[in-house]
């Protein structure tokens, strides 16, 4: 097993599930890796991004 | 993430500046800091943890299963400090700080942490000021707690544990992985595995849903509401309707009272010169039935007022007798004043003739002629007694019969304004009597003016007219009415279309709570999946760098991860081993820490102080041999004397040492330590206390306590 790629994978295993795209479901894993140590209360900016790479992958963008 | 330079100014045993190179000139990973003991390994470890986090903790102490001791080491202040002992006790302004460069996947990393006093002598940590500045790539400069969460992004503090080992704590992670204490462990088991990363964002996902439920909460309530709208408009458009005819049928009957009120209008036109004679006998009509109203009142004022009439005339009569009465009244009140009067001078001169002694009372001579006075007095007694008797004998009513009769006639006397009240009355009702008959006298002359068909026409038109214009008035008052009604249906209406427009289903936030929905789902998926699939890769991995380490595989088979991640050495058989060595659980330990901290997939250095604690040789070469690899992450090892020697490791692992340094002091140099010159030829000189190179002549002072950090050639 290639290190990170057993989350990754198993992220993208159950994503692809609920229909959702891999480059999409590695963006958004990479984005809550980066930022998972930033306590609840300071998330606010994480959680506006999130909303913005959903939005857009929502539209398709 | 790979480390590059660290440059430590006036930290532990370094006074000053000390630049340390941390890029290789060969593909290894390997770098070896060897040092006798307090020469300053543990310091530049230290650094580099407060460098990072801006705290170096005491090594905690594991016993019976507790953890004990791991308060932070403090700047300055008494005791074991952070910063160079020389610094802080001599110099002017005292000032330590760590620099750290790397190159990671944004691009080069810098970190600086500075601590400066601001006072002249720092007694606590409380007056440092700490400055934390951090460049990574292309972003922006990073001060204070900016700054600490990009390195908490890079390398971060709750996974220290895993790349900071301690070789001398390996008993305090190997307590925690056992079977018995688990707690601590458990939690950093779980982050190193990016497993906060899901939880925190199924609780980031969580509620940005709840936001886009809200929303589409609210577009759901509105489209209801504006459905109904619609249907209560559709409604509304039909009562309007209904409205307006019953309006317009209202208009109509209005319309047709209207014109019949013309024609009446016009008819009564004809009979034109007839009207100021119909005018004035209504005038008159009207004016002597004013009258007539008045003269009831009139009559009903008379009346009351000749109520007391009776007593106006009985008064007339009787007054002269009342005046005769108080005539008679004052005759005796006369009479009795006139009879006291009387008897008082009786009794005055019958008084003076008893006491008369013929001396003068006033100027007490006698009196000269006192018969003769004497017979005048009895003579005044002698009128006055008959005077009185007069008096006495007047037949006059007494004073309460006269009362009485007084008494009596006052019941019958009336007010004294009646009688004129009574007349004022009488002519008014006369006057107004006088006036109507004038009137009618008017109105008979006038009436007969008309002729009875003319009369009877011009007075049946004019009661059609009233008829009719109070028609009209009832007819226009319904039409406004229904106008009105027609008013506020069509304002009701445009409410009503007003509300059931504008609302259109945002199908983008529809979309975008299917792909969170979907995430969420996803997350809790892996979480379930990974963490079992984790457990077993890093009993897999754990496993192999056992069986790589271990010297004895016949005894020691594998190691096993349960559920909760708590790690036991199997044997042969496959079963916990009972008692392993330490030498194995220390390897077990290192094991599980390498496999949790590969499988996390976290690429930055390791750094491993005192790493050869409780193995022996074969166990410590095997363990370099192992994390010092050409391709994996910078591992670096803190190593005293009796762990590796210098030499033979260098010599044994020269193309996976990256770098190589020593830490010392002058006086443990017997051979020269010039760069390019290392000679052995050194003269020792014990009573100046220094050693000379024959060499290259180089001298050093064996007691200075200036730090060496040597690069060992490879």
């Amino acid at each position: 097993m290639d290190d990170v790629k057993l989350l990754r994978q198993e992220f993208i295993a159950h994503g692809k599930k609920q229909g959702l795209e891999e480059a999409f479901l590695i963006k958004i894993l990479d984005y809550l890796l980066e930022n998972q140590f930033l306590p609840a209360g300071e998330r606010g900016s994480i959680r506006d991004q999130l909303s913005k790479m959903i939005r857009a992958y929502a539209r398709g963008d | 993430m790979k480390l590059q330079h660290l440059i430590l100014y006036n930290i532990g045993p370094f006074y000053g500046r000390y630049p340390i190179n941390f890029m290789a000139e060969n593909d290894g990973n390997g770098y070896a800091f060897f040092a006798e003991n307090n020469r300053g390994k543990t310091s530049i470890y230290n650094a580099m943890r407060w460098c990072l986090f801006g705290e170096v903790s005491e090594r905690a102490k594991t016993v019976k299963g507790e953890r004990y001791g791991g308060s932070s080491i403090p700047l300055v202040g008494e005791g074991r400090i952070l910063m160079n002992s020389h610094a802080y006790e001599h110099d002017k302004n005292q000032e330590m700080s760590v620099v750290l460069i790397a190159e990671g996947e944004k691009g080069s990393i810098q970190i600086t942490r500075t601590a400066t006093s601001i006072t002249t002598l720092a007694r606590h940590d409380g007056q440092m000021t700490i400055q934390l500045d951090v460049k990574v790539g292309s972003d922006e400069l990073k001060h204070g707690a900016e700054a600490q969460e990009a390195i908490e992004s890079i390398f971060p503090r709750s996974l220290e544990r895993f790349f900071f080992i301690d070789g001398e704590a390996l008993e305090e992670y190997t307590q925690m992985m056992s079977s018995s204490d688990v707690i601590g462990l458990k939690e950093e088991v779980n982050s190193i595995l990016g497993i906060p990363a899901l939880i925190k964002g199924d609780a980031d996902f969580v509620r940005i849903r709840q936001g886009i439920k809200a929303k589409i909460d609210s577009t759901a309530k509105a489209e209801k509401v504006s459905t109904k709208a619609r249907d209560d408009a559709n409604a509304q458009r039909k009562n309007l309707k209904e409205k307006i005819s019953i309006a317009d049928k209202k208009q109509a009957k209005l319309q047709t009272v209207m014109s019949k009120l013309d024609e009446t209008v016009e008819e009564m036109k004809a009979h034109e010169e007839l009207a100021p004679i119909l005018e004035q006998l209504k005038m008159l009509e009207s004016q002597i039935d004013f009258k007539k109203q008045n003269l009831v009142d009139v009559n009903i004022d008379k009346v009351v007022e000749a109520r007391v009439g009776w007593k106006v005339l009985l008064w007339k009569k009787a007054s002269p007798q009342y005046q005769h009465y108080v005539g008679v009244r004052e005759q005796l009140a006369q009479r009795s004043r006139l009879i006291e009067q009387t008897q008082n001078t009786i009794k005055t001169l019958e008084k003076d003739l008893s006491e008369m002694t013929g001396i003068c009372t006033e100027c007490h001579q006698p009196l000269p002629d006192l018969e003769h006075f004497k017979a005048k007095k009895e003579s005044e007694l002698s009128a006055q007694k008959d005077l009185l008797e007069s008096y006495q004998s007047e037949d006059l009513d007494s004073e309460d019969d006269l009362t009485i009769k007084m008494a009596e006639l006052l019941k019958i006397q009336p007010q004294s304004d009646s009688k004129d009240r009574i007349l004022r009355a009488q002519r008014k009702w006369k006057k107004l009597v006088n006036e109507i008959e004038t009137l009618e006298e008017q109105h008979t002359l006038l009436n007969k003016k008309l002729t009875e068909d003319a009369k009877s026409s011009m007075v049946e038109l004019g009661e059609r007219k009233g008829r009719q214009e109070a028609m009209v008035s009832r007819r226009e008052s319904e039409w406004r009415t229904a106008r009105t009604d027609v008013e506020l249906a069509e304002l009701e209406l445009k409410r009503l279309e007003r509300l059931s427009g504008n609302v259109e289903v945002n199908k983008e936030d529809y979309n975008i709570d299917n792909v969170i929905s979907s995430l969420i789902v996803t997350i809790k998926d892996t979480i379930a999946s990974y963490r079992e699939k984790a457990r077993v890769e890093v009993q897999k991995r754990a496993t192999a760098v056992f069986t790589r380490l271990n010297n004895a595989p016949e005894v020691y088979t594998g190691i096993r991860v349960d559920k909760d991640f708590r790690t036991e050495i199997l044997n042969s058989k496959g079963k916990p081993s009972r008692n392993p060595s330490s030498g194995a659980i220390s390897i077990m330990t290192m094991s599980v820490i390498d496999a949790l901290r590969r499988v996390s997939g976290f690429n930055v250095p390791v750094f491993l102080d005192t790493p050869g604690r409780s193995l022996d040789e074969h166990h410590k070469d095997r363990q370099l041999d192992y994390f010092w690899q050409t391709d994996g992450q910078q591992f670096l090892i803190f190593a005293h004397s009796g762990e590796y020697g210098v030499e033979e490791t260098v010599e044994e692992f020269k193309g996976r040492l990256a770098k190589a340094y020593t830490i010392s002091l002058p006086r443990d140099h017997k051979t020269c330590f010039q760069k390019g010159c290392m000679s052995e030829d050194v003269e020792h000189d014990s009573y100046n206390k220094k050693n000379t190179c024959n060499a290259c002549g180089f001298e050093w002072d064996l007691t200075s306590q200036e730090t060496l950090v040597l690069e060992v050639p490879l």
